[in-house]
């Protein structure tokens, strides 16, 4: 359980901490304790937003609110969750360099956005991604650090001989792609 | 804690490391009073206007003076690529140097190994450096004006001065195009802030939103008005706000700051950035999204 001290810190340092604060545990419980009543109205507020329970109390002036966190809304959409299937190191169909830069802006948008999918596949042209040289290995490992799992074809990776370059996730085979795919609550083709 | 380096233009000014202190007009640096007229005292001014008012720790600097040999450009980066694994800040705010490849490639490596890893930020030489070196994909944000937006897009500068393709298209309805181009050369950050009559935020090649109001045509011809920018950036992602949010606030309360000091076009950088505190009092909480109420009235 961690303890925020936002008291006396202007808006909107106390709804910032406490989003660093829940960002950083998987489940498990925040007190934050602020000394007004606006900003108490403010982080509570957050918190149930985001789908938190809340609890507050006042002693001496103080607020205290106790925000649990429980397992994050991903993990009940169902067995396999949202799954990605990326098959190309570009998105969309034109100019390539283009394409390159839409695919970066996708998976940073990806990283932006809540809830995100269980699983990212990478298939075909799509393990360049994963792979060294890739410009999104670090927007790839945040999605991982953030619990989406990253999954590259592994009959790719030998076809571009890049088995040993793979820099991010696992190596899954043709089964485990199936899997995935039909155990899914919903699949999207990029 | 974040960290601004960048180049004063006073002769005699040594390498000056420290704590960032506001006395007046000036800035102090151990003991180095230091002038907040345009540049990297701008900067470095307007981030101390924000730490203070969001209670943070107030920023690090390393400067020296500069006067175009190039001398107090080596210094502060052969301090930064020295002692940036030591003092590991969680922002790097970079500002006039020299642009000087070699460095900037060394300096790069530096930061590569830091752990955790700074988010470095970047404006005006030390920005042509990186691009330069082919090392804008480091930089987490570039905060151009149009003018730099066009170097970025134009593959073959390896400095503004020698823009060739752009130079005489950056008119303002080509900002988009040459966002792209910038992207498409490899030669932005990942976040850019490109400063002008309109502000323009992109991320990755995609514009994620563009900011007109409220208009002050009078900050374009006052000097520092695009570098305050840059340190209010700095320190409000160094507040914890997401870097792309951090933008937008920072072009807004720029703006906002021009408006109540009722500029001209002989204001100084000064009245502006004094006017941040009732800027941030009046629309911080507002605009970071973050918070619904305040003082009991319920935002959008």
């Amino acid at each position: 359980m961690s303890e925020i001290d936002a008291r006396g810190l202007p808006c909107p340092q106390p709804v910032i901490k406490t989003k660093k604060a829940l960002e950083e545990i998987e489940s498990g419980q925040v007190t934050v304790l602020v000394n007004s009543p606006e900003s108490c109205e403010n982080v509570r507020r957050f918190a149930q937003s985001q789908g938190f329970k809340v609890v507050v109390r006042e002693e001496a002036g103080a607020f205290y609110l106790e925000i649990t966190k429980e397992v994050t809304p991903q993990a009940n959409l169902g067995e396999g969750g949202q799954v990605v299937l990326i098959t190309s190191d570009q998105l969309g169909v034109g100019d390539e360099r283009l394409g390159e830069i839409l695919m970066k802006a996708f998976l940073n948008t990806l990283w932006d956005y809540e809830p995100k999918p269980a699983k990212l596949l990478f298939i075909n042209n799509g393990v360049r991604l994963t792979t060294e040289g890739s410009e999104v290995l670090e927007t790839l490992e945040l999605l991982e650090k953030k619990g989406v799992q990253v999954f590259s074809c592994g009959t790719c990776l030998e076809y571009y001989n890049l088995r040993e370059k793979l820099r991010v996730g696992l190596v899954s085979n043709m089964y485990a792609t199936v899997d995935a795919l039909l155990q899914a609550t919903k699949v999207i083709k990029i | 804690m974040m960290l601004i380096a960048g180049t004063i233009p006073i002769r005699d000014l040594p390498l000056v490391t420290g704590g960032v202190k506001g006395d007046g007009d000036n800035l102090v640096i151990d003991g180095y009073p230091i002038p907040c007229t345009q540049g990297t005292g701008a900067m470095i001014s307007a981030a101390l206007a924000t730490t203070d008012y969001l209670k943070l720790d107030p920023p690090q600097a390393v400067v020296a003076g500069d006067i175009g040999d190039g001398e107090g450009s080596r210094q502060i980066y052969e301090y930064l690529i020295q002692n940036v694994a030591r003092l590991t800040p969680g922002v790097l705010a970079l500002h006039y140097c020299l642009p000087d490849m070699a460095l900037m490639r060394r300096l790069c490596q530096a930061v590569r190994e830091c752990r955790p890893r700074p988010l470095m930020i970047s404006d005006a030489g030390s920005m042509y450096a990186a691009k330069a070196a082919g090392l804008a994909n480091e930089f987490a944000a570039f905060t151009p004006d149009m003018a730099e937006l066009a170097f970025l897009a134009d593959g073959e500068a390896t400095h503004p001065a020698y823009i060739n393709r752009h130079l005489f298209c950056a008119d303002i309805g080509r900002v988009p195009g040459l966002i792209i181009a910038a992207y498409r050369q490899r030669s932005a950050a990942r976040l850019l802030l490109v400063k002008g009559a309109t502000d323009y935020i992109a991320r990755y090649g995609d514009i994620l939103a563009t900011i007109t109001e409220p208009r002050v045509p009078e900050l374009e011809a006052i000097g520092g008005t695009g570098d305050t920018i840059t340190g209010l950036l700095a320190a409000f992602v160094s507040g914890g706000l997401e870097l792309h949010e951090a933008a937008i606030i920072a072009a807004r309360v720029n703006r906002t700051a021009g408006k109540m000091a009722r500029v001209t076009v002989a204001t100084r950088v000064g009245q502006i950035i004094a006017q941040f505190p009732a800027v941030f009092r009046e629309y911080l909480c507002a605009w970071s999204g973050t918070c619904l109420i305040k003082g009991g009235s319920y935002h959008e």
